[in-house]
């Protein structure tokens, strides 16, 4: 198991090399660079924007661009500095990643422990009314665009009053208690994570009840039936602890995808996460801003597979990785 | 701001189960924390001798303006700030030059100076500090920060925008300090938007930032990583805090120099606050809630908004036509490719482009009127010069119009030879070439995009085909900047502020990077744009008002005979403020409300008052 993970861990060398090239590559196949936007400003002369280009360094061939930026990365743990911000990429990364890694795991939580039960009690009372409702909202859940539904929420919010209307926290959240700070998070918390949690909700609870309803037919469910076992006993301990298996792997890919995924929420709810700055950096060719927030993402990904893998081989000890 | 009872919280936790509960804590309870404050606030620090006073100004102490914005400011370097999302901070709020333009007059103040004399032949300007006048950390803020703050501007390496504004025939300005309170500034040719360029000059803390441009790291200084304490500022406001992609809060300088009637310092507002929202419709949804005091709106959205203007406690403001401006023109580059050979503008077409009565066609084919009815929402009027009219001081109306008649389209394309021979709904040239372009412009602008199709609507029908191809905005720039090779194009200009004829030198003189229809000639190519840069040349040294606007109309007449560029229309700025703030000045340039943001006070009676004298 160790050599394995070390083995894997060696992997991803190549691989985020690989990744950050292509990812280079494709910035620098796209028309202009950071000071496009500049060239047409009637006030800012040719030379002002020559001296910026010198000095960023975007005056010489890509290709030279790219393995120095390697070799301060490997020399220098330096990721590079943003061009619009002048600070070192990481520390302009920094709080939008925890910020979305905040979201994600509360989109995470939401998912997981409303969808597996529902799951469990849709496959046991198969053809009830919960059962045909709770399949009618998972149908409706997977087929509602993410943004319609973030406009929706945030309309409501509006409406009602009841949720802020984006952001993370409010205005006043300096002078609030520990305790109030930590309902104001949530509350500002609830809709973003809510619209990011529908959709793997739905899914999530479709394959839980489809896995259970697999198990709940097998042989050896009979078997702990007919030797008088409570019917409670039989779900918990022995159907659920097998149809179970195939969310573990999922839930590695949710661990994955927690950086990833949020994008449209991000923009449309206000929320200050790495999704945002990423787009920034994108639509202002911010390129090293860019290519720190490919990396980071990237590396989360391939830690989440390997986690999933890990996870898997845990809970099913036939699977040998 | 909102405050959430603590009963409604647990339920938020539950929500997807729970929503019916949710209402069980009540509608939102929309208070201010920040109420109108005491009249005075503790002052404990001197006065400047020469204290700027506003007159006819009477405030109160106290409140918050909280207003949004799209992205985040990315330094509080004003040197080296160069988007708007970032000088919404750092030119005015955060820092001073020695004069200032006034966004509401359209006129220029004194600053940081007080006051200023000019040699009479306009090359040698003294300008006279403010005595007293210190930095928000309490520093004398003295002749020696300008000095500090001209080194930097011309140094080669770190180069500022500004930089190039700052010299006359290539020659930088001269600064000399002569004593503590007094800079002489030396130029080598008359100058004629010689003040506009110093107000353009934010002064920088030498005393904060000398140890930092000695070692290099100028650029990355007063990044906004930095400690807010540590952004020593000259204007109005201080960086209180700055949580990236969330907010930025301001507080109040507490060495500020402006003082209000009844001796005062402002500004008033306890803070000011800019909510980073990225959506456009978020933001108005964060203004309709109650979150944001200040919204600049769409057109789309006036309707709506003008609905909700008693519910909502808040009065719309029609800012009238904007300095922006919108047009397209046709691609007159004679050039070819200096590696293949060919030629940027199919020579076919470029004949065509080039003849005058086509373009007039072109501009009688526009149907300015429904852009404005179609696209604004009716909230824009029909432009047919450079200079739209809110420029107050430069704007000529003495131009050539060619408005909307289809017949005098068809009859001047007629007159050009353009006639359809094949009978396929078509005009033809002599040589039977089918009358057809491709009009670029930007995928990313909704309204760029409808303004194409109804000009691609109305050219139809007078037989000229003109296809409409969106692109990406980079893609734009290098063919406008570098590859050439489109046949014509529709984009807009923003006005820059303050508004000066120098600042379209780049857009009609031939030699500019943004002449746009035939960038960067080494020759004028036509007698009119020889003209043209005749003018804009001699304008550099006019330092008569009078006559330098005489001259910049002549300029906005020949474009508009000969049509380089056809105008479409110009928009009205449209913004939403709420009732409970006294002191507002609206104004059609950016920032709209807060360029006096000093003056703007919190009192909600004060401003019922003025709302209903306004009405009376």
């Amino acid at each position: 198991m160790t050599k394995l993970i070390a083995y894997r861990l060696l992997h991803m060398i190549p691989v985020l090399l690989g990744i950050s090239f292509i990812t280079f590559l494709i910035m620098q196949l796209a028309p202009g660079d950071f000071l496009s936007t500049l060239e047409l400003d009637p006030q800012i002369s040719q030379e002002s924007i020559d001296a910026m280009r010198a000095r960023f360094g975007l005056d010489q061939h890509w290709t030279v661009q790219y393995v120095l930026w390697l070799k301060n990365i490997v020399f220098h743990l330096d990721f590079g500095t943003s061009f619009s911000r002048h600070q070192p990429v990481f520390s302009v990364l920094r709080t939008g990643f925890a910020n979305t890694l905040l979201l994600g795991i509360a989109a995470a939580t939401i998912t997981w422990v409303v969808a597996v039960p529902l799951g469990i009690v849709a496959a046991v009372k198969q053809y009830s009314w919960f059962d045909k409702s709770s399949s009618l909202v998972a149908f409706l859940g997977i087929s509602v665009p993410e943004v319609f539904l973030a406009l929706l929420l945030i309309l409501l919010a509006a409406w009602t009053g009841w949720f802020p209307i984006g952001g993370m926290r409010s205005l006043n959240f300096d002078t609030l208690s520990p305790m109030g700070k930590a309902l104001d998070m949530a509350h500002h918390l609830a809709l973003p994570a809510v619209v990011l949690a529908t959709v793997p909700l739905a899914s999530r609870m479709r394959q839980m009840r489809g896995n259970l309803l697999d198990v709940l037919r097998a042989d050896y469910v009979t078997t702990a039936r007919a030797k008088g076992l409570p019917e409670g006993t039989v779900i918990v301990k022995h159907a659920v602890r097998n149809a179970i298996n195939p969310l573990i792997t999922l839930f590695g890919y949710t661990l994955a995808t927690l950086l990833s995924g949020s994008l449209l929420v991000e923009v449309v709810m206000s929320w200050p996460g790495l999704g945002r700055i990423t787009l920034e950096a994108l639509q202002t060719r911010d390129l090293y801003l860019m290519m720190g927030s490919v990396m980071l993402s990237s590396t989360m990904l391939i830690l989440g597979n390997l986690i999933a893998d890990i996870l898997l081989a845990i809970s099913d000890p036939r699977i040998k990785v | 701001m909102r405050k959430f009872p603590p009963t409604r919280a647990p339920a938020t936790l539950l929500f997807p189960l729970l929503l019916a509960l949710a209402g069980c804590g009540g509608g939102g309870s929309a208070g201010d924390a920040a109420s109108s404050g005491p009249a005075m606030r503790p002052d404990s620090h001197p006065r400047p001798e020469d204290a700027l006073v506003i007159s006819d100004l009477h405030g109160r102490y106290g409140g918050r303006y909280v207003s949004t914005q799209r992205m985040d400011p990315k330094t509080w370097n004003v040197l080296m700030a160069n988007e708007a999302s970032t000088t919404t901070f750092t030119s005015g709020p955060l820092f001073e030059g020695l004069v200032s333009f006034n966004n509401y007059t359209q006129d220029r103040e004194a600053a940081l100076a007080d006051r200023w004399e000019s040699s009479d032949d306009g090359l040698v300007w003294t300008f006279y500090l403010r005595r007293g006048l210190r930095w928000s950390d309490g520093e004398p803020l003295t002749a020696d920060d300008v000095m500090f703050t001209s080194e930097v501007i011309y140094d080669e390496e770190i180069h500022p925008s500004v930089a190039e504004l700052a010299k006359v025939d290539g020659k930088p300005f001269r600064f000399e300090k002569i004593d503590d309170a007094t800079v002489q500034v030396t130029i080598a040719a008359p100058y004629a938007s010689f003040l506009n360029v110093i107000g353009s000059i934010y002064i920088m803390p030498r005393h904060k930032l000398e140890a930092s441009y000695r070692n290099r790291t100028f650029p990355s200084t007063y990044g906004v990583d930095s400690q807010p304490h540590e952004i020593v500022t000259s204007g109005p406001w201080t960086v209180h805090r700055h949580v990236p992609q969330e907010k930025v809060i301001l507080r109040p300088n507490p060495y500020y120099y402006r003082f209000d009637e009844s001796g005062h310092r402002l500004p008033y507002l306890d803070e000011l606050v800019y909510l980073i929202v990225p959506d456009q419709n978020a933001e108005l949804l964060n203004f309709q809630s109650g979150e944001s005091d200040e919204v600049y709106f769409r057109a789309e959205d006036y309707a709506s908004m003008k609905d909700g203007e008693e519910a909502g406690g808040y009065t719309v403001y029609d800012l009238g036509q904007e300095m922006g401006t919108d047009f397209f023109w046709f691609n007159l580059n004679p050039g070819k490719h200096p590696e293949t050979g060919r030629p940027y503008v199919d020579p076919v077409k470029l004949a065509w482009f080039t003849k005058l009565d086509f373009r007039i066609a072109m501009s009688h084919a526009v149907d300015r009127e429904g852009i404005a009815r179609n696209i604004y929402y009716g909230m824009a009027e029909p432009l047919f010069g450079p200079i739209p009219p809110a420029n107050k001081k430069w704007h000529s109306d003495d131009i050539e119009r060619y408005p909307y008649d289809l017949d005098k389209a068809r009859a001047a394309l007629d007159r050009s030879g353009f006639r359809d021979t094949d009978g396929d709904g078509y005009r033809e040239d002599e040589r039977g070439n089918k009358l057809s372009f491709v009009m670029l412009t930007g995928a990313d602008n909704r309204e760029r995009l409808g303004m194409c199709n109804i000009i691609r609507d109305d050219l139809a029908k007078i037989g000229v085909e003109c296809v409409v191809s969106p692109v990406e905005f980079n893609t734009i720039i290098s063919k406008l900047r570098s590859t050439f090779d489109y046949e014509a194009m529709l984009l807009g200009l923003t006005g820059g502020v303050p508004p000066h004829p120098s600042q379209s030198s780049n857009v009609f003189m031939s030699s500019g990077k943004t002449h746009f229809w035939n960038p960067e000639q080494p020759f004028p190519a036509t007698p009119w744009e020889a003209e043209i840069d005749r003018l804009m040349t001699a304008q550099v040294s006019i330092m008569d008002e009078a006559e330098l606007a005489e001259s910049f109309a002549k300029v906005q007449r020949i474009i508009s005979e000969n049509q380089p560029a056809i105008y479409t229309v110009s928009r009205r700025g449209l913004i939403a403020v709420r009732n409970k703030f006294t002191g507002l000045r609206p104004s059609v340039l950016r920032p709209w409300v807060l360029h006096v943001s000093e003056q703007i006070s919190y009192d909600p009676a004060g401003a019922e008052r003025e709302l209903a004298q306004a009405e009376r």
